[in-house]
């Protein structure tokens, strides 16, 4: 089985400054991976490696079986739409579909007419007129129309509006579901992914936090709160990712494999976005030295 | 690619065409009038053919400067269509959308170089060839094809120069990253080596020639120069002519090579070494010099040139076409490194 992408201590620097660091990371392959993270946190940096636009530091990385950008086979295999979309202002729509057609050996004519007839483009326009919504409707079909196996997509709604936010979204839901590619875009609002990932790989501060899937994800985390207490005593097949006190009460994030057994703490199910919000609160503690795991008597 | 390629440079390449296409039309207009003059003074059995002949070197002085596009082009190529060419796409952000399509990075830049280098060919070649056709009648008649400000305007020697502007402004391109620096690099190394060929590189092309003459009373061609303190010295014509040459230098030498030596000249020259001390005139009016300094130094020139003699060297006319396939070779050479160094620095070096 290929994956989709595979990092093994992966690390990018730029100068003395590591972008990226430590990243060990395997997608599988027809995933849809979201990349969430603040911003800096090295995620165009990834997406940059991925598409063999950048060269790695230190590590190894393979997509879609081989390395970035080794060949020409290997380019056409792997779709990549860069952050703000580029396209060549001066040029037309025409000429941007004649350009993916001379410049990809697998273009597919048909498929990126339609689609841009359907995303009502007008084939004389120039690209540089377009707005940011069409432009980067214009780059998705670039990307689309060269068929590739692994679709890299850099923050493609970052500078959409709502609703072109959600058009280019459901677009791209109805493109995978149909043709089962691989994707991995990244985002650092985590409401856009979650309408179309099943999976995810959380970054922050140049390092890898967190890559899984995501319902095992959600069903990992919970919410705990009750009366103030000290988490120290919590069993240990809980980890507490974040938490927070009050005079009365204490709040926590635990991951864990289990239920939470303890009748103390009322729990609460998380949404994506709370799940990542809780790591990137940045207080992950420290696992502390053995404390007593709490069991059921039966 | 190659059409990308094209698609790319379309605009600059029909503005360019456009340009040449006027430049040609006037080219072969007045060309051939300037022919039909110049078959008229070959033909020519009167005694007023010196006319005939100067009506032919006058001429189409205006035209005569389109010359100037063989000198000014290559740099206005190099920094219009080199320097932009990686530095723009990364300064868009569109190499992001180019080098991920199914294009290596090598074809990519590759296929560009070749196109515009095609492009510039054709147009730098149609240019020379044009020009140099046109100019015959002046080489026949006033002018000496390898003077240094003609030699480039003859030949292929400007398509080398092209080039090598090309060249120098994709490496800088690819190097500096941005388009502007870039732009002002190409400029300023483009002038700076074509300077340092011409002036110091040409020369030594092939071993000068030396024309030995003697001096003669009636163009003086030696020079006095009064040095306070170390008495009079004689420099041989700084300017040296001679027809169908490019003469680069003078000096006086005996049979054996050597420069006259200062008790020499003290000797031969002792009537105006006598005078001069005395005739500190500094606010001279200017005209004629007194009688009595000609004669002198009538007197020193052919004391002198009884032992010496002018040494010019040169470099003759017909070695014209073999400078022009030395020189291009040193510029097609510059290039060629140069454009290996802006596809190493584009697969390897952007990251």
């Amino acid at each position: 089985m290929i994956s989709a992408l595979t990092a093994t201590g992966l690390g990018k620097c730029f100068g003395r400054k590591w972008a990226l660091r430590d990243c060990t990371v395997e997608i599988e392959q027809g995933r849809v991976a979201g990349l969430v993270g603040p911003n800096g946190a090295g995620k165009s940096t990834l997406l940059n490696l991925m598409a063999g636009l950048l060269a790695p530091s230190e590590g190894s990385l393979e997509v879609a079986g081989n390395r970035p950008a080794i060949d020409e086979e290997q380019l056409g295999r792997v779709g990549f739409l860069a952050q703000d979309s580029p396209v060549y202002a001066s040029l037309t729509v025409a000429d941007h579909l004649r350009f993916g057609a001379h410049m990809n050996p697998r273009w597919d004519r048909a498929f990126a007419q339609e689609r841009v007839t359907a995303i009502d483009l007008d084939p004389k326009q120039r690209a540089g007129k377009l707005s940011g919504g069409q432009r980067a409707q214009l780059a998705l079909t670039i990307a689309l129309a060269k068929r590739p196996e692994l679709l890299l997509l850099d923050e493609p709604v970052a500078s959409l509006d709502p609703l072109a936010r959600r058009e280019f979204l459901a677009a791209l839901a109805a493109y995978v579901a149909e043709h089962g590619i691989s994707v991995v875009l990244s985002s650092h609002l985590v409401a856009d992914l979650e309408r179309v990932c099943d999976f995810l790989v959380l970054l922050s501060a140049a390092r890898v936090q967190l890559a899984e899937d995501v319902d095992t994800l959600l069903a990992r985390h919970r919410r705990i709160f009750g009366p103030r207490r000290d988490l120290d005593r919590l069993p240990s097949d809980l980890r507490v990712v974040w938490s927070s006190h009050t005079d009365k009460q204490t709040t926590a994030v635990v991951r864990t494999d289990g239920p939470v057994l303890d009748p103390a703490w009322q729990i609460e199910e998380l949404t994506l976005e709370d799940v990542v919000l809780a790591y990137m609160g940045g207080s992950a503690e420290a696992e502390p030295p053995a404390r007593p795991k709490l069991g059921v008597a039966r | 690619m190659t059409w990308m390629a094209w698609r790319q440079t379309r605009t600059s390449a029909f503005v360019t065409a456009g340009v040449l296409l006027v430049v040609l039309i006037a080219l072969l207009i007045t060309g051939v009038h300037l022919n039909n003059e110049y078959t008229a003074y070959r033909h020519c059995l009167s005694l007023d053919c010196g006319v005939l002949r100067d009506r032919v070197a006058g001429s189409y002085s205006h035209v005569k400067l389109i010359g100037a596009l063989l000198i000014g082009g290559p740099a206005i190529l190099g920094v219009f269509w080199g320097a932009p060419m990686v530095s723009r796409e990364l300064e868009n952000g569109t190499f992001r959308l180019a080098w991920t399509q199914g294009v290596s990075r090598r074809g990519w830049i590759t296929t560009r170089i070749a196109v515009g280098a095609l492009e510039t060919v054709v147009a730098g070649g149609l240019l020379a060839f044009a020009f140099t056709w046109w100019s015959k009648p002046f080489d026949l008649t006033s002018e000496t094809r390898m003077a240094p400000a003609i030699f480039d305007q003859r030949g292929f020697v400007a398509v080398a120069y092209a080039l090598f502007a090309l060249a120098l402004g994709v490496a800088a391109s690819a190097t500096i990253r941005r388009t502007l620096p870039a732009m002002a690099t190409t400029l300023a190394g483009f002038i700076g080596v074509r300077m340092i060929v011409q002036f110091l590189v040409r020369p030594h092309l092939m071993t000068p020639l030396t024309k030995i003459s003697a001096l003669s009373q009636r163009q003086p061609d030696v020079s006095f120069l009064f040095r306070p303190g170390s008495g009079l010295r004689l420099v041989a014509d700084s300017h040296p002519q001679l027809p169908n040459a490019w003469a680069l230098g003078a000096k006086l030498v005996d049979s054996s090579g050597h420069g006259p030596s200062q008790g020499f000249i003290a000797q031969a020259c002792s009537a105006l070494l006598h005078i001069s001390p005395s005739s500190p005139s500094p606010h001279r009016k200017l005209g004629p010099p007194p009688p009595h300094i000609i004669a002198a130094t009538g007197q020193c020139i052919h004391n002198v040139g009884l032992h010496f003699h002018e040494a010019i060297s040169y470099q003759p006319e017909s070695r014209f076409w073999a400078f022009q396939w030395l020189e291009s070779a040193i510029f097609v050479g510059l290039a060629v490194a140069l454009l290996g160094l802006a596809v190493f620095w584009v697969r390897k070096r952007i990251v």
